[in-house]
């Protein structure tokens, strides 16, 4: 309660320094009709006033929220150093949010223009430590990371030199609570490695005690069990419960037509599979079947759905708000009772590039339910399930066409298991503005993650200074003008040309 | 004679003429006070990022390297990168020289930061080019290992073969070369392989298109770090561009006219 109280006081105190340049940043509480903002929402454009003159292409963000101790958050995006080096970027706060400051840490390339490639990173459980997995700048090597928590001194490779061909780490880390292995970091890295034999690229990169080292010992366990189209898709979302419950969900490729260099390819036929494991990933993710014939094929990880379309674009185009579209999925695990798991996934639907559908199980992935929810021309699904049994999805949709376009950024709410949500828009913002600068425009994916009863979330958007834009309040670090919607470099008078920024938010 | 500069200070992106104002201080709470760290105003900005070019006027926090000390009103050329941003700015120096020093450097600095910075990566890459030619792309096409794997996959797997969004999707530019600047290169025509990918791995690698005209900075595909995942295999003579100083059009060359005395 006395942190929140503090949380409160200090995004006062920041909204109010502020706006003693004139620059009121924060709105109103007052709700749109769609849903208003509950007490506690908080919602900050990531970037620090000392970088007010940056305008650069912040997407693709992540984030890890430490479990002992909430307060100390991470983030990450496709940053560069600002101040060039040997170090990439990751956003820190040690004030659960209300504050951030971008600290030089990952190992990357100098003067790298991105300062990572694809970049995630998770707390262990005891919030000792920080684990990453990159593609590094300069040489696109999958690298799994380590620094110590709450130094954060640059971070340790604990896969020297990295491993070529492999793409979208996604990280999550946990520790042993109790029992054979207690105390023991246990590090399960998503990732499609196309060096996997025989075109089954769905691969979880598994460290059973990573808190030693390097070398780091880690295992690459092959998902995928089913024929392939050559590979699968890029998403792997892998989730652990404290009871040693592990999932993993990706997309099984099966056909596809096109072309990726013309940006025609689409998957024809993809399956949505989840795979578990109930020792911690020791016994190779198989214990979640399909049955026998006719019902099943008898092959670990179960098809949620099966025979799905959806294009796998190289460029962003206009339809898509500048976004490339590939997929989108994310899976989640109740805290309480590791049986019951949220599903989302995307899917071609009619009139719609890209359609996010929500399913739940709760029965450890053996049976799933049908749409609870489904989003059209929606992208970078990410769930997250609060100690109350709340299940929180955060989403990036598209609404309107031309110059009207707008990505609205969207948290949904379920205390139900969801037979009802509850709505409430983060950000509507121009999708037309500003022209990418690359691929992709506000990232392959954003995240969600629950601590106790709170959610945390982070995404990429235009980062205008239109309260409008963001109908439940904003706090900005870096210096705007929001009467003439201007942002300002450091002198808090040079215009600063709009881009895209992360933003972050918990309630 | 001025002091020689370390191979940390060459590659250093934020450097500036400053003024040590407070010893063991900083200008952030976030940054642990001890002997290396100090507050330095920011006299003169001579190469930075453009997020940091503005900085003239400003305390910053600067944490020093090895055994380098400073001293209160002490002068100096700051070689640094960035650690920590937040409402300031902490940067950690790899090498600093008094100004007195340091005059033929100041000389050659101009007026703008982000073009200093830019005519330096220039320079790097003109230092460790194995060619520099000047000429127009008279082509773009697909190389042939590409096609072939294409053609290889098609048959295996309904045509695409494994697809990345990181996929450099290769193209070799040819160039029809007027003269060469550097290096020995035979032939009135030169082969460079880029990344036409607007991925964020490769964004800001050249994108080469017939009829453009300028300066081609070139290395050989052997002495370059190419993502292995990405790294052509077929030919080590083979030249490679995918740094954003590798091309210089004719009308925004003035650094690499001065290099190349023309």
């Amino acid at each position: 309660m006395a942190a929140r109280k503090q949380a409160k006081k200090s995004a006062k105190k920041s909204a109010h320094r502020a706006s003693t340049n004139g620059t009121p940043k924060r709105a109103s509480r007052k709700g749109n009709g769609i849903g208003q903002a509950p007490p506690g929402f908080f919602l900050i454009n990531m970037i620090p006033q000392s970088l007010s003159g940056e305008t650069g292409q912040d997407s693709e963000p992540h984030l890890t929220v430490n479990p002992a101790n909430p307060n100390m958050i991470i983030g990450t995006a496709f940053s560069p150093n600002p101040g060039g080096g040997a170090l990439g970027p990751v956003y820190k706060s040690i004030n659960g949010g209300t504050t951030w400051t971008v600290n030089a840490i990952v190992p990357s390339q100098p003067g790298s223009a991105i300062g990572t490639g694809d970049i995630t990173t998770s707390f262990n459980r005891t919030g000792t430590k920080l684990y990453g997995g990159i593609l590094r700048a300069g040489t696109g090597a999958l690298t799994f990371l380590r620094t110590n928590v709450p130094a954060f001194p640059p971070m340790t490779v604990l896969n020297p030199p990295g491993r070529p061909n492999a793409d979208q780490p996604f990280t999550h880390a946990t520790t042993v609570p109790a029992g054979p292995g207690a105390g023991q970091d246990r590090v399960y890295i998503g990732d499609n490695d196309f060096a996997a034999p025989g075109g089954k690229t769905q691969t979880v990169d598994e460290s059973l005690n990573a808190g030693i080292g390097p070398p780091t010992a880690f295992n690459s366990v092959r998902e995928e069990k089913r024929p392939t189209v050559g590979q699968d898709g890029p998403q792997c979302r892998p989730v652990a419960h404290p009871d040693g419950t592990v999932y993993a969900a990706f997309y099984g490729w099966r056909a596809m037509t096109g072309n990726f260099a013309a940006n025609t390819l689409v998957i024809t036929s993809a399956d949505v599979v989840v795979v578990r494991d109930d020792k911690w990933g020791t016994g190779g993710f198989l214990n979640l079947k399909e049955p026998p014939a006719p019902l099943g094929d008898g092959l670990a990880g179960v098809r949620v759905i099966k025979g799905i379309s959806f294009p796998f674009m190289r460029n962003g185009t206009a339809p898509t708000g500048q976004q490339r579209i590939g997929g989108t999925i994310s899976i989640a695990v109740d805290p309480n009772n590791s049986n019951n798991v949220f599903l989302a996934f995307g899917a071609k639907g009619p009139g719609s590039f890209l359609t996010i559908h929500v399913r739940r199980s709760t029965n450890r992935g053996a049976t799933w339910s049908n749409d609870l929810l489904a989003v059209p021309n929606a992208t970078n699904a990410a769930l997250a399930i609060n100690s109350a049994g709340v299940v929180g999805l955060l989403y990036q949709q598209v609404v309107g066409l031309g110059a009207g376009q707008r990505w609205v950024t969207h948290l949904q709410r379920s205390g139900n298991g969801g037979v009802t949500w509850t709505d409430l828009i983060l950000a509507t913002v121009p999708a037309t503005t500003p022209v990418k600068t690359f691929d992709p425009y506000i990232g392959d994916y954003d995240h969600l993650v629950a601590v106790g009863p709170r959610f945390y979330g982070i995404f990429s958007a235009n980062n205008t200074p239109n309260m409008a834009n963001f109908p439940n309040g904003v706090v900005y670090q870096r210096n705007a003008n929001f009467t003439t919607q201007t942002l300002l470099n450091v002198n808090k008078s040079s215009p600063v040309a709009p881009s895209i920024d992360p933003f972050f938010f918990k309630l | 004679m001025p002091p020689k500069l370390s191979a940390a200070a060459k590659e250093a992106r934020f450097v500036f003429k400053g003024t040590v104002q407070k010893l063991k201080a900083a200008t952030m709470r976030e940054v642990t006070v001890d002997q290396k760290t100090a507050v330095v105003r920011v006299d003169e900005v001579i190469h930075a990022p453009e997020v940091l070019s503005q900085y003239a006027g400003q305390d910053i926090t600067v944490i020093v390297s090895g055994n380098k000390k400073l001293k209160k009103g002490q002068q100096s050329v700051f070689y640094t990168n960035g650690v920590l941003f937040g409402d300031s700015v902490a940067v950690q120096a790899v090498d600093h020289q008094d100004l007195d020093k340091m005059a033929p450097v100041m000389a050659v600095a101009g007026a703008d930061p982000v073009k200093n910075l830019a005519h330096r990566d220039v320079q790097e890459r003109f230092e460790s080019a194995d060619v520099v030619v000047s000429g127009r792309v008279t082509s773009v096409r697909i190389p042939s290992d590409v096609v072939t794997r294409m053609a290889t996959r098609a048959a295996e797997t309904n045509g695409n073969g494994k697809v990345s969004e990181h996929d450099p999707d290769w193209r070799i530019g040819e160039i029809q070369v007027d003269q060469v600047h550097k290096g020995n290169h035979k032939g009135k025509t030169a082969e460079v392989r880029f990344p036409s990918s607007t991925d964020v791995m490769w964004h800001d690698a050249p994108k080469f298109h017939t009829g453009q005209e300028g300066f081609f900075i070139l290395h050989k595909s052997t002495r370059e770090t190419v993502a292995a995942r990405h790294a052509p295999t077929q030919d080590a003579g083979e030249y490679v561009a995918f740094h954003p100083a590798d091309f210089q059009p004719f009308d925004e060359a003035d650094g690499i006219r001065n290099l190349i005395g023309s």
